[in-house]
């Protein structure tokens, strides 16, 4: 398979918390072709399970394939020998199944999936994707509990806005912790030599640029045409770092939307930035975001105006002055001032505070990306802006509330009719054995009660369900919450619960399950090893006690 | 584990008549552990009014009643007892179950009490602290990682020891 063009992605950090992408509403990819979809994505990446390690290498090895190589490919169906040979059987039946939303029970499956699908998605909506950044409330006041309460990086955003910044028309960002700067490429034209291609070179010095404590940021970028190997996860750790330091100096808590248009003319960058929520804390509002036009190599905005709630920026007017190379984006300097806020855009070397976190994203290369845009935009003048709109109404929440009720729903059956397969599967092998120890002639047991609740200690049933059950927790869980005395508790990403295992382990191996507030974690219900919940007797009303109703499953 | 919430001092009457398995079998001691096991709650505004004293009433009122329910229910066997706090949910658990010096079905270790008070007293200072703090987990004591943190992915164990009152009903 020939390659005919090599793409770069690298120094990317972003602080942002738990990104997900709802879908929006598909439209036909026949009323719609431009560019872009010449270039399929293929993603070749280790399948490691230690999710840091694999966001990191999945990063680093992007590349992108000819047309013609490409239009084999289908990227529902993507065939990543690597994935494929190392994952476990449930695992494989994600990945040739893979659909978009399997990014919630299968992360780091599905950081594949989500990629696959974003590119599939941003061919066939009209290059459209809405982002929601989950748990605003929750994010912003982690930020008043020590620090290690930061949100980290999310690549899998890193890559949808790098991507999205070039081809997409309209990326839809909610959430207050979303604070992004994203820089994307260069102003290439390949037909114009007189600016370099981005090299090495070039690469370390953008590195050395971003202004990050603690961490030797310098590490080098190896453009070697096909891999690029990044010190992402350094410099995350330092932002992250730098992040916390910042917002625990402010101690603000925010809740910000703000609008970044950014279209084609320099002239018409603009930034909007609107707090509408006030937790616990002064009004502020912090936010950074930036997309640029393809030709500016800059794109940042930083904001944070602690009095107003909303600011309305105009960069031209603010003399924000554009760099046209990347020698020149070390030195573009531009700031500007609205009302009451203020924006600084120091080039690559970009200082920003804000409750949010810091963000510095340096994308680096998307040559082939930018330049596939830059023909659809002379093609299609109507969609030459990138527009960047965050927003958070009331109104907006209780939509999202409501797509992501119904996902949930349509995600709970698709994942409980796969376990049930792959249950059926197992029980059925076991089944097959001769066994003396089936149910007795005139046995007490309540068959349906067994089935349902098949899980009550001794030595568990299934084995395999369980571990694969524990297994699934871990991976699927974003967020971990080690308490010392107890151990480890994993979030299920979809209903927010905590998961703990039993440390007395009384009658058999179970789980307890938490409810997360602002004081804390409240147990709610026990869990069996498969993630059934425990229902035994219950008698008296206990306030803390969540009606099975409106309890939803992992499984 | 069947749970019970307590608002009141009356609500703790319901495990007096609350009725045992007891099948004199090891084999049927899943079925033991799943009728018997119970767990009682305490609503966090009466668990500021409850006093060790009350609830080593209600011991010896749940002990009591019990062995009357075996009698009435001709049981010669021996039946054991045993009482434990589960701190990460904050209930004071009790489980019946037939046979005397029998394996507690516990998988960790254990840290076998003379007295019930110790246990009492661990389940009131817990639902204070509960009352307190407002949560079964505190905010202070957890660490959050997320992905990128140090830790993130690894797994933690606990070497945990459960602090248990073992108790006889004999025959």
């Amino acid at each position: 398979m020939a390659i005919k063009k090599q793409m770069f992605l690298s120094c990317i950090l972003l602080v942002t918390y738990n990104l997900i992408v709802i879908p929006t509403n598909q439209t036909s990819s026949q009323d719609f072709s431009f560019g872009f979809n010449k270039i399929k994505l293929v993603l070749q990446t280790e399948f490691v399970k230690k999710r840091q390690l694999f966001s990191e290498k999945i990063i680093s090895t992007i590349t992108f394939l000819s047309v013609q190589d490409a239009e084999k490919i289908n990227l529902q169906e993507l065939k990543i020998q690597n994935e494929l040979k190392n994952a476990q059987d449930s695992e494989k039946i994600e990945l040739k199944n893979c659909k978009f939303h399997n990014i919630v029970q299968f992360p780091y499956i599905s950081t594949l999936v989500l990629r696959a699908a974003l590119l599939d998605r941003l061919i066939q909506t009209k290059r459209k994707i809405n982002i929601q950044a989950h748990r605003i409330k929750q994010s912003v006041f982690n930020l008043n509990t020590p620090l290690q309460a930061i949100p980290t990086a999310t690549t899998d955003t890193v890559f949808a806005l790098a991507a999205g910044a070039a081809i997409i028309e309209e990326i839809v960002v909610t959430g207050a912790a979303v604070a992004t700067g994203i820089f994307v490429g260069s102003n290439h034209d390949s037909k114009n030599d007189s600016i370099p291609r981005p090299t090495a070179a070039n690469a370390q010095t953008i590195n050395a640029k971003i202004p990050l404590e603690g961490t030797s940021n310098s590490a080098p970028i190896q453009a070697d045409g096909k891999n690029v190997h990044s010190s992402a996860k350094n410099n995350s750790n330092a932002a992250i770092s730098d992040g916390r330091t910042k917002a625990s100096r402010l101690k603000k808590t925010t809740s910000c939307c703000s609008e970044i248009k950014s279209s084609t003319p320099p002239s018409k960058t603009k930034t909007t930035c609107s707090a509408i929520a006030n937790h616990e804390a002064q009004p502020a509002c912090s936010n950074a975001a930036a997309f640029i036009r393809h030709s500016t190599p800059v794109s940042y905005a930083a904001l944070e105006n602690p009095h107003q709630s909303s600011i309305d920026l105009d960069v031209q007017k603010a003399r924000a002055t554009q760099a046209h190379s990347m020698t020149d984006t070390q030195e573009a300097n531009m700031k500007a001032e609205g009302k009451g806020g203020s924006v600084s855009l120091d080039g690559l070397g970009v200082t920003f505070t804000g409750p949010a976190g810091i963000v510095a994203v340096v994308g680096y290369g998307l040559y082939e990306l930018i330049h596939a845009r830059k023909e659809f935009n002379e093609n299609h003048p109507e969609y030459k802006a990138i527009k960047c709109l965050v927003k958070e109404t009331e109104e907006d929440r209780k939509s999202i509330a409501k797509e992501e009720k119904e996902d949930f729903k349509r995600i709970l059956q698709e994942a409980q009719l796969s376990f049930k397969k792959q249950t059926k599967k197992i029980k059925q092998s076991n089944i097959s054995k001769p066994s003396n120890s089936g149910p007795k002639k005139g046995s007490d047991k309540d068959p349906k009660k067994d089935k349902e609740f098949n899980i009550r200690g001794g030595k568990p049933k299934d084995p395999k369900a369980e571990a694969k059950f524990l297994e699934l927790l871990k991976i699927s869980s974003k967020r971990e919450a080690l308490v010392q005395r107890f151990g480890k508790f994993y979030q299920d990403p979809k209903t927010n619960l905590w998961w703990s295992q039993d440390n007395a382990v009384h009658g058999g191996p179970h789980y307890k399950v938490f409810k997360e507030t602002a004081k804390g974690f409240e147990w709610i219900f026990d869990a069996d090893t498969v993630g059934q919940k425990i229902i035994d007797k219950h008698k008296g009303p206990v306030g803390r006690f969540i009606p099975y109703s409106e309890i939803k499953f992992l499984s | 584990m069947n749970t019970i919430g307590i608002t009141d001092y009356k609500d703790f009457q319901e495990l007096f008549n609350e009725s045992i398995l007891i099948t004199g079998k090891l084999s049927k001691q899943q079925e033991e552990i799943r009728h018997n096991t119970w767990g009682i709650m305490l609503d966090s505004e009466f668990a500021q009014k409850v006093t060790l004293q009350d609830l080593q009433l209600f011991f010896k009122e749940l002990m009591h009643h019990k062995s009357i329910q075996l009698q009435q229910n001709k049981y010669k066997g021996p039946v054991t007892v045993y009482f434990w706090v589960e701190e990460l949910s904050g209930r004071l658990c009790f489980d019946i179950l037939s046979g005397r010096n029998i394996k507690l079905p516990f998988s960790c270790k254990l840290n076998l009490l003379s007295s019930i008070d110790p246990i009492l007293q661990s389940f009131l200072n817990i639902n204070h602290r509960t009352a307190t703090t407002g949560a079964d987990i505190a905010m202070e004591d957890i660490k959050f990682l997320e992905l990128g943190d140090e830790g993130f992915g690894d797994d933690y164990t606990v070497d945990w020891i459960q602090d248990v009152y073992v108790t006889t009903l004999s025959d």
